[in-house]
């Protein structure tokens, strides 16, 4: 049994480079190739591919717009974006909307036919870089501890001030700048140190030592 | 000397005339002494007559000749003073008609005077009312024209917000079309390429093992990596589909270098959609100024912070480097003014902080009413 690949990608020259990346393999059938997405959703039940390789980035129609009503046209079809986009947010998304793999298009054929195979059993897969570009997000995008956030210059002054008991009418006219926008840097300050109220500003202030 | 005529005429009257001549003798010689000339008139006919009584005829003569002259004297003395009263009171008379006349002329002048001051007072009247007029109407003219002006100046100013605004949509809209351009020409021939030499390295058992020929492929893998990095800076697909927050944070993590500079990127607030060109504009914004921090400030650390608390999104971005006298701008004051005017086109207030040594802070503020978007659920989703 043959496993029947569609490709949907705006460049032709993409589409032949798969098509002879893929040639050698004998378990491996092209059945459907287009530029424009939206014909993909035409033929789908005509063609019934097992695994699409799938552009993100068309002109006709988004590759993530395209990777959901396919998902949810039809379930069983294993999809994988190809693409250029190595930003974990285009990765979070298409697996979201019902991507299998993740490949970059400079992958190499032997990775490309490791991930058709693991997505066509039914598996996931993610191209190494990808992976390691998530992992790297994981660590990095975890919640730091409001002592390895920064205060910009200004908002080390404001909070110094409030800690010296200054009114937001006061500093403002201290530091010659609006109410409001005294009122932004506060409202800042309390979502960067994750604090509730003037109490915890001031014991913050306290801990960083801006009160000599 | 009453007395003594009173005296000497009752005396007389009783018919003691003896008596009656001493006192008169005396009265007269009284009336001489003391020249009272009406006293003297009359005590000289009783005299007389009291002479005539004791009939010495030639005495009593005497007396009535003296009382005749003396009347006579005294008739004419009291026709003069008659005379001379009646001229007084006439000459009087004149003087109060004169005077009465001249109350009159007076009066009339007064009337005229004060007749022409009527009509002084409503001319003046009139001449202040024409000037409150005149003014009115002259500072009406007067406000219209500084309105007209206000308005020139407001349309000077919105044509060229206008011009610099169609000059960055230009800008950007040549930056869409080459970024396109690779994308879809260089990028995918590029992709191709590398597909195509994989196939063929599948092939040949030779070209499997041959190291020149991994190393063209990753040099092919850069290359493809370099096309797609250069169309992003040109047009940020990111900021397209995420927004600002996502699209900044991507662009400060790519920028970073782990040994010369460190940029973070902090979001707080809930940060919003907005016009794809606003969008746009404060990316190339948060860009230029980090841009700025990697050319001149030789910092080590740098952070952009954006937040949006309300309808006001604000902007910081903040090295560590080694700042700029703000008084001598030079090269860099001209793209510092490049950047005011291109954040003030889009109602927004730039302030630069910076000391020598002490790093460079720029904190730019903007209202975003009218500029925020509905989020699409494709958006909501990430």
């Amino acid at each position: 049994m043959k496993i029947k690949i569609a490709i949907v990608d705006d460049h032709l020259l993409v589409i032949n480079g798969l098509k002879t990346m893929l040639a050698p393999y004998q378990h491996i059938e092209i059945v459907f190739d287009t530029q424009d997405g939206n014909k993909l959703l035409d033929e789908l039940d005509l063609y019934k591919p097992d695994v699409v390789l799938l552009d993100i980035q068309m002109p006709e129609i988004d590759g993530m717009e395209l990777c959901r009503k396919v998902h949810k046209v039809s379930p069983e079809t294993g999809i994988i974006a190809l693409t250029n986009f190595t930003e974990s947010h285009y990765i979070k998304q298409m697996l979201r909307n019902g991507a299998a793999g993740y490949l970059l298009k400079n992958t190499d054929q032997p990775t490309l036919l490791k991930a058709i195979e693991t997505v066509y059993n039914g598996q996931q897969y993610l191209d190494e870089s990808i992976k390691s570009s998530l992992l790297n997000e994981i660590i990095t995008g975890q919640k730091r501890t409001p002592y390895e956030i920064p205060l910009t210059r200004r908002e080390s002054e404001i909070l110094k001030l409030i800690a010296e008991e200054y009114t937001n009418q006061q500093i403002a006219e201290k530091l010659f700048i609006s109410l409001r926008t005294v009122e932004t840097h506060r409202l800042n300050l309390t979502q960067k140190l994750a604090v509730k109220n003037t109490a915890g500003l001031v014991k913050e202030a306290m801990k960083r030592g801006l009160l000599d | 000397m009453y007395a003594l005529m009173g005296l000497s005429t009752t005396l007389h009257q009783m018919k003691r005339y003896q008596e009656a001549d001493d006192f008169l003798q005396q009265t007269i010689a009284l009336g001489k002494a003391i020249n009272a000339g009406y006293e003297l008139r009359i005590t000289y006919k009783v005299a007389a007559e009291n002479k005539e009584a004791l009939n010495q005829l030639g005495a009593a003569l005497a007396f009535r000749k003296l009382y005749e002259t003396l009347n006579d004297s005294l008739m004419s003395d009291d026709t003069r003073k008659h005379v001379m009263q009646q001229e007084i009171i006439s000459q009087t008379a004149i003087k109060d008609k004169d005077l009465a006349e001249k109350k009159l002329t007076i009066t009339q002048k007064e009337q005229q005077l004060q007749a022409k001051n009527k009509w002084l007072i409503i001319i003046g009247l009139i001449m202040a009312l024409l000037f409150v007029v005149a003014g009115i109407f002259f500072m009406k003219f007067r406000y219209r024209q500084k309105l007209h002006i206000q308005r020139l100046q407001t349309l000077r100013k919105e044509k060229e917000v206008q011009l610099l605004e169609s000059f960055i949509q230009g800008e950007e809209r040549e930056r869409t079309r080459i970024s396109k351009d690779l994308h879809d020409s260089v990028g995918g021939m590029l992709s191709a390429v590398k597909m195509h030499f994989s196939a063929i390295r599948q092939e040949s058992e030779s070209l499997r093992e041959s190291p020149a020929f991994g190393h063209a492929l990753g040099l092919l893998d850069e290359a493809v990596g370099e096309v797609r990095k250069t169309a992003h800076n040109l047009m940020p697909e990111m900021l397209t589909r995420y927004g600002l927050a996502e699209a900044l944070q991507i662009f400060c993590k790519n920028i970073s270098h782990a040994q010369t500079l460190q940029i973070s990127f902090y979001g707080t607030g809930n940060i919003r959609r907005f016009k794809p060109n606003f969008e746009l504009s404060v990316y190339r914004i948060v860009q230029e100024l980090v841009n700025n921090i990697i050319k001149h400030s030789r910092a080590t650390s740098a952070l952009v912070q954006l937040s949006q608390h309300g309808q006001l999104l604000t902007i910081t971005v903040e090295d560590n480097g080694v700042g700029f006298d703000q008084q001598s701008t030079g090269k860099n004051g001209m793209g510092l003014n490049s950047l005011q005017s291109r954040i003030r086109a889009l109602n927004g207030s730039l302030e630069i902080e910076a000391a020598t040594g002490q790093g460079t802070t720029a904190y730019i503020e903007f209202d975003t009413e009218r500029l925020e978007v509905e989020v699409t659920e494709q958006n909501q989703l990430s």
